[in-house]
């Protein structure tokens, strides 16, 4: 799975791309534009940004180039991550997710574990 | 006489501030920018809308902007406009918005001003040792195109630059007095991290998307009122009545208006890539002006009404020629990675420069137990998930211990010259 990484604290959300994602995960940190031009090419399967409202820095360039419906705002400073949530917007095929910059540590896990799930899925379908 | 034209004015910006965004021509919050023409036009209904805003909003209003607007009395962007977003947003109808926003203007402007007073009216006054908040800054600005650097290129030119900007700083501290030699190093900075993010050519230049081009015509319905807000805020910057972020605040605050242009311009480069694309493509603006180029101008201008056409014709100019910087930015997409390290810089040495200057102002106020009542808020915000803007938490904790001992000294639980 390939995986961009862009926005705030770029250097701990590769990390835990890394921890939380299986062995042929890639992580590359870009800006927010390349994320979203590489997105919308599908040259790469999933984004990741941060900011400090999880929807300015973090998604709005997405939201911009890729359309609200390939996006998801996962948490906001006063609303945590649901794991539920996540797992729905990654069955509907949504590709980028921004988080809040308090929520990484809980935030990139559930990501990582909901897009592995369907990955993994695909790749037993195609196969 | 002073005080109420300044709450008159600052009612109009607000009344236009929240126009703007209930009509879905522009939005002050990038994350709402992307839906606030289907909120207005009631695709995505207000109640929701509403309820979403206040959640992206509500920190950067309270723990980000408006300890620095209390301690200066200087108006601080993100109040005035993120509450308008919000009040844009919430309410049903032109009239109503433009009354609200009226009234939000000038009630935020009349706290923010009172702030300073109230300070200095304590029974040990505290507002001179709260500015002591932003006595670090000037000599860190340097750092932030050095910190810009190092997330964009990574450790081997984040070095080079320290050197250099290090070096730099020596030589001119000789002639110079230290805030004007760390002015200068900044510069040094800043203009290395646009060498080099400059000299990056793509591979491919992406084409320009259809959408924009829509885009770019749906945004110009709103540029009357843009223009007038470009006006206003070019009157009350160069007045030093309204501030950008928490750091341009706290510079005019301490008189510093060289350096709090600078800074401005500094975030103009940040948050240009960002406003431009989401502009673009929901075709709605950024209310206050591409944040913060014209306020940062407006400093440099002496003459208030000359920064006045100057502001307006600031907003003209972001409007009118939106689709060219586009096109300049996508010949040049290392300015796209330097928006996103500009903001990095920005950040990292607001939230090292903020929790010095809280801890040294708290311990003026209260020697030995300021500086604990900050590091021990520090602590407990990252235990317990960063639930405070780090950069909130010095002068959050200065203005908690200046009214705590207070509150002990009227007390009498402390004796009188603690």
């Amino acid at each position: 799975m390939r995986v961009l990484v862009y926005g705030m604290a770029r250097t701990r959300v590769a990390e835990l791309v890394r921890a939380h994602g299986g062995p042929d995960t890639t992580v590359r940190a870009v800006s927010d534009y390349e994320a979203a031009m590489n997105l919308r090419a599908g040259r790469v399967d999933l984004g990741i940004g941060v900011c400090q409202s999880g929807a300015g820095g973090a998604l709005a360039v997405a939201r911009a180039l890729l359309g609200t419906h390939l996006c998801l705002q996962v948490s906001s400073p006063s609303r945590p991550p649901q794991e539920e949530e996540i797992r729905r917007a990654v069955k509907e095929g949504r590709k980028a997710f921004g988080i809040a910059l308090s929520h990484i540590e809980i935030a990139v896990p559930l990501i990582m574990a909901a897009a592995g799930e369907a990955h993994s899925q695909k790749s037993a379908a195609a196969s | 006489m002073t005080i109420a034209l300044r709450l008159l004015l600052m009612g109009l910006l607000g009344a236009l501030a929240t126009l703007v965004a209930h009509r879905g021509w522009s939005a002050y919050h990038d994350g709402l920018r992307p839906m606030i023409k289907d909120i207005a036009e009631g695709k995505i209904d207000r109640r929701t809308a509403s309820k979403t805003t206040w959640d992206i909003s509500i920190g950067f209003i309270v723990s980000y902007a408006l300890p620095f607007s209390l301690i200066t009395g200087i108006m601080g962007n993100l109040i005035l406009f993120l509450g308008a977003d919000l009040l844009g947003v919430a309410v049903p109808m032109s009239s109503l918005a433009l009354a609200a926003g009226f009234v939000w203007g000038v009630g935020s402007s009349a706290v923010v001003s009172a702030g300073p007073w109230v300070f200095n009216h304590l029974p040990r006054p505290i507002g001179s040792d709260l500015l002591a908040i932003g006595a670090p800054l000037p000599y860190l600005l340097p750092l932030m195109p050095v910190v810009a650097i190092n997330s964009q290129f990574g450790q081997p030119r984040g070095w080079q630059a320290t050197v250099g900007v290090l070096a730099i700083f020596g030589i001119a501290i000789w002639p110079l007095h230290p805030v004007a030699a760390a002015t200068i190093s900044f510069l040094a900075g800043l203009a290395l991290l646009l060498w080099w993010a400059t000299r990056e050519r793509p591979a491919e230049i992406p084409e320009f998307p259809p959408d924009f081009d829509q885009g770019a015509a749906t945004l110009r319905r709103g540029l009357p009122p843009l223009i007038a807000i470009g006006a206003l805020l070019g009157l009350m910057g160069s007045l030093f009545w309204i501030a950008g972020d928490p750091g341009v605040t706290m510079l005019l605050g301490l008189h510093h208006p060289v350096e709090a242009g600078l800074l401005s311009i500094l975030s103009w480069i940040g948050f240009l890539p960002l406003t431009v694309l989401t502009s673009l493509a929901s075709g709605a603006y950024t209310s206050a002006g591409n944040p913060d180029g014209l306020l940062g101008v407006s400093y440099l201008v002496p003459f208030a009404p000359i920064a006045a056409l100057l502001g307006a014709a600031i907003m003209a100019g972001e409007v009118r020629w939106l689709k060219r910087i586009e096109r300049a930015l996508a010949h040049r997409p290392g300015l796209h990675s330097a928006g996103v390290a500009v903001r990095d810089g920005m950040h990292t040495v607001l939230d090292v420069s903020f929790l010095l200057g809280g801890a040294y102002s708290a311990n003026l106020i209260w020697p030995g137990v300021g500086v604990v009542i900050v590091g021990l808020a520090w602590v407990v915000n990252e235990a317990t998930g960063v639930r405070v803007m780090r950069l909130g938490i010095g002068p959050m904790g200065a203005i908690a211990t200046g009214v705590l001992l207070n509150l002990l000294l009227v007390l009498k639980l402390v004796p009188g010259g603690a």
